[in-house]
């Protein structure tokens, strides 16, 4: 029985176009005009229990619209989406207490107060007994090691013990679906590491899904397994990272930057990398060279435009 | 001056993105007359007269007071305190114009915007409820009048200033606000003709500057101020005294402002 | 389940009045005094309008300036407590800007109870003493006995207008949330609510029903004022409490039509 399963959704906004200039602001006062935007075209797919599951894309691709219609905070146009046999969209209370939802830097604990604090009325929220609530709350400190900090005003704290404040405000009701949006935006790597880690281990440990999403490939190299391609809110791709990996990591790009500042691209099959990059140095003109993994908006170009099956 | 030209434009094409907020705006300046209105129907409606006012020359004074409302109080240097916490200031600061001149013509863009709005709603106003309108004959009052009418919308102005200012030395910047609110909608008479007051009460509003932006105009236009030149002349000397004043508060500020580094 | 529920909201509804209190102790004591200053001064020039107006002309729509001002403090003490609980809503369009909306959608407890009841002033609640006893004073200085079953009766009509006044709230934040305007709004609110301060007759039939019937600012004064002075049969009540059930539902549901269309903060 899956956990999340999602058929046709599709999400369209009615969005006033503005005109540019004095004469047009009149004109869109008098005579607006409305334009549709489609942000979900039509978005299908099932998710099984424990999985963790990225949705990654450019963006704009609708990811961040999908995952909102998963949780209940958007109502599809149309389609139908059920999440742990419920509608997220009529937003029990039996529901709300199994889910938990992560929006990249957007804090849902309180400012002003010790982070010990909102964990303590999360309890009350959640109707979590007392026991099972000090042995969540201690495995998580424990975990995320912010054990000195909880007693410390939230506004107080760093960026990544903020983070982790966050993360165990979260989970204090260990919810069983965990929705994580661009979780790793506008960390450093240092902190984009150990959040990766940490949702690595914590869904091995426990039965809870985890489903995010993102625009780095780092992200989903590290942690999915099943991976969802989303661009301009329609699937390019669901299924296995593994196969991805398989289609489309075989090559890397090195940049070789010359003495009046050039760019030069090379695409070099993975094994060759080190060969070809010490061939290029071998260059007096090359000042400085990059080696990056191709883009994720590459592939996702390369899904939808070589016919034959991507080759990159 | 082309620039100032874009400024006016710009700001009201603001207004104009939000067509709800504007609508609902105008509703309430319909309201400021309709409770009075209703309050003094109640009182002096049969007949008789209070303090001198009978019911036409309340409903006069009314009038009046709504349209010199739209010309004086439009303002958006309201802004200023929060512009000044958030950071935002330093934008027009850092543009080649004289930023009280920035946020002088964004006031007169405000202005025209009330006024226009106003065209379409005294013909309402007078076919509903008919108030006896006073047109000023004489051209030497109208004369006054509107230099009155100018010192009030610069005095006005001033004011703004200065309270916006105190966001330059703490967050809470809607506590004195709503304070100078309150005193502002009996002290200026938008409500009720100052001179119904206790002589008590008459001297001490007298001694603020509030009078003179809505009152003492409306009683020069409608040539019942026999004091209507020193009156001329203590509105003036309000604004120099605020202008010095806004002066020596902004200039204070933007140091403390630049030294926040914002 | 429920009890627990109800348990949650009202921990949840005293931490958050506490953390104000504890907020504007801290960074705002000065500010805090200027609002106590700024409400005394608001209720001080109504009663200086009643005073100039009515004192001169010795009756407003059949009442006298004692009757009046009695209907003055039932007023003010209404709008007090009803704001009291709904201070939310000015703080309701930045929760939406800044997403703080979407927590409040997908916390368990109803995002209604967030987004009307989280920012109550404990100021206000201190200020709302004095304004008791300045009832009781008006009332016994209008020439009227106080007596318990009127006291219980005014206390119904309390429970009854907030109820509508909630409604109404809830009626406003829909709009915002549909077009993320809220401040004119409920100005706009607050300017009919004004009419309240007097005897609703004076602004005619039309005016009258729409403030009895369509707003709750009749029952916030007139009403209640009518009761004490014996022109009102307590019976009526039931039908208004029923109107205020109504209103409620009808608040309810344009609310959930609103959340349909609702866009998030970032998408």
């Amino acid at each position: 029985m899956p956990t999340i399963t999602a058929h046709n959704l599709r999400k369209v906004y009615s969005v006033q176009k503005k005109r540019p200039g004095l004469s047009g602001s009149l004109k869109d006062l008098f005579a607006p005009i409305n334009e549709e935007k489609v942000a979900v075209q039509d978005v299908s797919f099932s998710i099984d229990e424990g999985e963790l599951v990225g949705f990654i894309g450019p963006n704009g691709a609708g990811k961040t619209t999908t995952l909102k219609m998963l949780s209940g905070l958007l109502y599809p146009t149309s389609g139908e989406v059920r999440v742990l046999g419920f509608d997220p969209w009529k937003r029990e209370y039996d529901f709300l207490k199994q889910i938990s939802l992560v929006m990249g830097q957007k804090n849902q604990l309180w400012w002003d107060l010790p982070a010990i604090e909102s964990f303590n009325l999360a309890k009350d929220i959640y109707d979590i007994p007392q026991p099972v609530y000090k042995k969540t709350l201690y495995d998580l400190v424990e975990l995320l090691d912010i054990g000195d900090v909880l007693n410390v005003q939230v506004r107080k704290l760093s960026l990544g013990q903020r983070m982790k404040a966050e993360l165990v405000a979260a989970l204090i009701h260990t919810p069983k679906i965990l929705y994580l949006d661009e979780p790793t935006i506008g960390l450093d790597v240092v902190m984009q590491q150990s959040m990766r880690q940490f949702l690595k281990d914590y869904n091995q440990r426990g039965d809870g899904s985890i489903i995010l999403t993102s625009h780095y490939m780092d992200d989903v190299k590290e942690l999915c397994k099943h991976v969802v391609i989303i661009d301009n809110g329609t699937i390019l791709f669901d299924g296995l990272l593994s196969n991805i990996i398989a289609k489309f990591s075989k090559h890397k790009i090195i940049e070789v930057i010359g003495g009046k500042g050039e760019l030069k691209t090379h695409k070099v099959l993975r094994g060759q990398v080190a060969e070809k990059a010490a061939t290029l140095l071998k260059d007096p003109s090359v000042v400085d060279i990059n080696i990056k993994e191709i883009e994720i908006e590459d592939v996702i170009r390369s899904i939808f435009s070589a016919p034959t099956g991507p080759d990159i | 001056m082309h620039k100032y030209l874009s400024i006016f434009g710009i700001t009201l094409q603001e207004i104009f993105t939000y067509r709800l907020n504007m609508v609902m705006w105008r509703v309430r300046q319909i309201f400021v007359f309709l409770i009075p209105f209703f309050i003094w129907r109640a009182v002096l409606g049969q007949g008789g007269d209070i303090y001198g006012y009978s019911f036409a020359t309340i409903m006069t004074y009314l009038f009046g007071t709504t349209v010199l409302r739209s010309l004086v109080m439009g303002s958006r240097t309201i802004d200023l305190g929060w512009m000044i916490n958030s950071g935002s200031l330093t934008i027009p600061l850092m543009r080649p114009l004289n930023i009280f001149s920035f946020f002088f013509i964004r006031d007169l863009a405000d202005k025209l915007f009330n006024l226009t709005f106003m065209f379409i709603e005294i013909p309402l106003i007078l076919l509903i409820f008919k108030p006896p309108v006073f047109i000023q004959t004489n051209p030497l009052i109208v004369l006054y009048a509107t230099v009155s009418i100018l010192l009030a919308i610069i005095i006005y102005f001033f004011i703004n200033v200065i309270f916006g200012s105190l966001a330059f030395w703490t967050r809470d910047i809607w506590a004195p606000r709503f304070l100078l609110m309150v005193i502002m909608e009996i002290a200026t008479g938008a409500m009720f003709p100052l001179d119904m007051l206790p002589l008590f009460w008459q001297k001490l509003i007298f001694a603020t500057p509030f009078p003179y932006l809505l009152f003492i105009p409306l009683k020069i236009y409608l040539g019942t101020d026999p004091q209507f030149l020193s009156h001329i002349l203590i509105a003036l000397g309000w604004v120099f005294f605020l202008g010095v004043i806004t002066k020596l508060v902004w200039r204070k500020g933007i140091k403390s402002y630049e030294a926040e580094g914002r | 389940m429920k009890l627990t529920h109800l348990k949650a909201y009202a921990r949840v509804w005293l931490k958050l009045t506490a953390q104000q209190f504890e907020s504007q102790v801290a960074n705002a004591r000065g500010a805090a005094a200027l609002f106590i200053l700024g409400k005394v001064f608001r209720l001080g020039s109504a009663l200086l309008l009643v005073y100039v107006v009515v004192g001169k002309a010795k009756l407003i729509a059949g009442y006298s300036l004692n009757e009046a001002i009695f209907l003055l403090m039932l007023f003010n003490l209404a709008q007090t407590i009803s704001q009291l609980f709904l201070r939310g809503v000015y703080i309701f369009r930045q929760k939406v800007v800044d997403g703080t909306f979407d927590f409040y959608l997908l916390n368990p407890l109803s995002e209604l109870f967030y987004s009307l009841f989280s920012y109550t002033d404990p100021l206000d609640m201190i200020v709302t003493t004095p304004y008791i006893f300045l009832v009781g004073w008006a009332w016994v200085n209008a020439g009227y006995a106080i007596t318990l079953p009127l006291i219980l009766l005014l206390v119904v009509i309390l429970i009854i207008s907030t109820i509508m006044v909630t409604a109404w709230h809830i009626i406003i934040i829909s709009i915002g949330i549909k077009y993320l305007e809220v401040d004119n709004t409920v100005m706009l609110y607050r300017d009919l609510e004004r009419m309240g301060a007097f005897p609703v007759a004076i602004y005619g039939r039309a005016g009258e029903n729409i403030l009895t019937y369509i707003f709750p600012f009749a029952l916030m004064s007139t009403i209640p004022a009518q009761l004490i002075f014996g022109m009102f049969n307590p019976w009526y009540l039931l039908i208004f409490a029923t109107l205020a059930l109504v209103q409620l539902q009808i608040a309810l549901f344009i609310w959930h039509r609103s959340l349909l269309s609702y866009s998030s903060a970032s998408s």
